[in-house]
């Protein structure tokens, strides 16, 4: 693979998977919020 | 009002995220991406899902959790008058259904016929489970005589009305909820096996390449960025009604902005991962020049690369049967996860007029088998319908966002989603997405789709209401749908709200 093919795959994925897994992680802090909130 | 609600943000998430990701992940984003010339179609493939995407979930998510009904319901509950449009998106959705629920079964089939394969090469002989396997049967031989059995997709359409039928019965914490719980997290498993399979295999590197290689030239070509929009406006399932349904079920506080985006990019990982999974390994068992063409190839139906290279080209890797199994089950996940929410969204329009879940999926699932058995057993009407009503998804997009400039995009804004339940705000962005941006997307990806059959599709015949692939059978199939309900629309006004004929929202 050409380096310019890996770079592409490490910013397609990373903004694709890391944009999911960041999402994930901000809704569990939101929700611990929530929860801590609520009492 | 609907009773039941989802027990937890997470367990609405994994239902959005069930609903999103369907075949159409795993069958036909592969294909589209060769189709495309490879990593430039990522580019607006994943634009759009900001762009068309992600702004409809949002609308969904905040009609339905306003109106708490089905599609009909809840336009008819923003303005009366737009009752029609309520009915337009939920047939849309339920045409597809009817087809949809086919492709299910097919999906069926080769998950066991992949099953029968792992057996006889443990020894089982061929003859304890009937209906054979793919593996050693001719490329498109399985396929042929599997469609071509006639009884065949109509059983296993049968099994998938069955299956589905029966976790809408359930209820939505028993059923949807409890089986979103396993299919979801069982599916990135199978796609993360798959992929990490393929991308081990030698010479897989070349499918890397294909796939991630940037020809920026490329980007300049207009068909990419539709194709683009259409594979995400397609793929995430938004504008289908489906999301809204599920909002029906959400809690209270729960938030709108954040969960739309989750269901997005999780719609668009899956995506990521079936293609790492196809792609590198049509490269590593074929010559480049081949396994474009073949990661390319529509084939009947649609089913080219899926269903008829897929069996061959695992045969020619170490642990094939297990591999093949593997994959057929998730693209079953994936079709039934999304079936469930299509099943689910004809429950609860007939539910508001009245009737009980048990009834209500005694008359949805009833009509999806009957009204299935034509793409059954005719490939040229499940062609038809295909073009029809995916078409018409793109009318139902549009309609989300009149229905929502209509009742006023900053008041929607205002009170659904920049406010304490939520944990983004979105800010006056919304305004300009839905007044502006969705409007001008739809008429660019109409004018095209229609462009595309006058000049290639039917160039003699596309105004032929009665032809495939024409204009003609779209402005007629949608046209009479919207007769039908505009006829209706008085009478289905005061079966839901009891107030016939007024124009209040």
């Amino acid at each position: 693979m050409s380096g310019a093919a890996v770079a592409m795959m490490a910013v397609i994925c990373g903004l694709v998977w890391g944009g999911f897994v960041a999402c994930i992680a901000f809704v569990m802090r939101r929700e611990r919020e929530r929860k801590a909130r609520k009492g | 009002m609907a009773k039941e609600t989802f027990t937890s943000r997470w367990s609405l998430l994994l239902a959005a995220l069930g609903m999103a990701i369907g075949t159409g992940n795993i069958w036909r984003f592969p294909r589209v991406i060769a189709q495309n010339g490879g990593a430039p179609f990522l580019i607006p493939w994943l634009i759009f899902l900001f762009l068309w995407s992600i702004p409809l979930l949002i609308i969904e998510f905040g009609i339905g959790k306003k109106t708490r009904m089905g599609t009909i319901g809840a336009f008819g509950s923003l303005n009366r008058r737009h009752t029609w449009m309520g009915g337009f998106v939920g047939f849309c959705t339920l045409a597809i259904t009817f087809y949809y629920c086919v492709v299910t079964g097919w999906c069926f089939r080769y998950t066991f016929a992949s099953l029968v394969d792992i057996l006889r090469g443990w020894g089982v002989p061929g003859g304890a489970l009937r209906g054979g396997g793919l593996w050693g049967s001719e490329r498109a031989s399985f396929w042929t005589s599997f469609n071509a059995s006639g009884w065949q997709p109509v059983l296993f359409h049968l099994f998938g009305v069955l299956a589905g039928s029966y976790i809408i019965y359930r209820g939505v914490v028993n059923g949807i909820e409890r089986a979103n719980r396993i299919l979801l997290p069982a599916l990135f498993v199978l796609l993360v096996i798959a992929v990490a399979r393929a991308v081990s295999l030698p010479g897989s590197s070349a499918g890397l390449e294909y796939l991630f290689e940037m020809r920026w030239g490329a980007l300049l070509d207009y068909r990419i960025w539709l194709q683009g929009l259409t594979q995400s406006a397609w793929s995430t399932g938004a504008g289908w009604g489906l999301i809204l349904t599920y909002a029906v079920y959400m809690r209270d506080d729960d938030d709108i902005v954040a969960n739309s985006v989750l269901a997005g990019l999780g719609n668009n990982s899956a995506s990521l991962l079936a293609a790492l999974a196809v792609i590198p390994t049509v490269f590593a068992i074929l010559p480049a020049a081949q396994a474009v063409e073949v990661a390319q190839d529509t084939g009947p139906l649609s089913t080219g690369m899926t269903f008829i290279w897929i069996p061959k080209l695992f045969e020619a890797i170490p642990g094939g049967r297990l591999f093949l199994f593997i994959f057929f089950l998730a693209l079953s996940i994936a079709a039934i996860s999304s079936l469930i929410s299509m099943i689910e969204m004809g429950t609860r329009n007939v539910m508001d007029f009245g009737l009980t879940r048990k009834k209500g999926i005694a008359v949805v699932g009833g009509s999806i088998f009957v009204l299935g058995l034509p793409s059954a057993l005719s490939p040229s009407f499940f062609q038809n319908q295909d073009w029809v009503w995916s078409l018409g998804l793109l009318l139902s997009g549009l309609l989300f966002a009149v229905s929502v400039i209509d009742y006023g995009a900053e008041k929607f804004r205002v009170e659904l989603l920049d406010n304490e339940d939520n944990d983004i705000r979105l800010g006056r962005i919304f305004n300009v997405l839905v007044k502006y941006v969705i409007p001008v997307e739809f008429t660019a990806l109409i004018v095209w789709w229609f462009t595309q059959a006058i000049l290639v599709y039917d160039p003699g015949r596309w105004w032929d209401p009665l032809r495939t692939f024409s204009v003609g059978t779209c402005v007629a199939q949608w046209g009479l749908l919207v007769v039908i309900m505009i006829v209706f629309q008085r009478r289905i006004i005061g079966l839901l709200f009891g107030d016939p004929g007024k124009g209040e929202r």
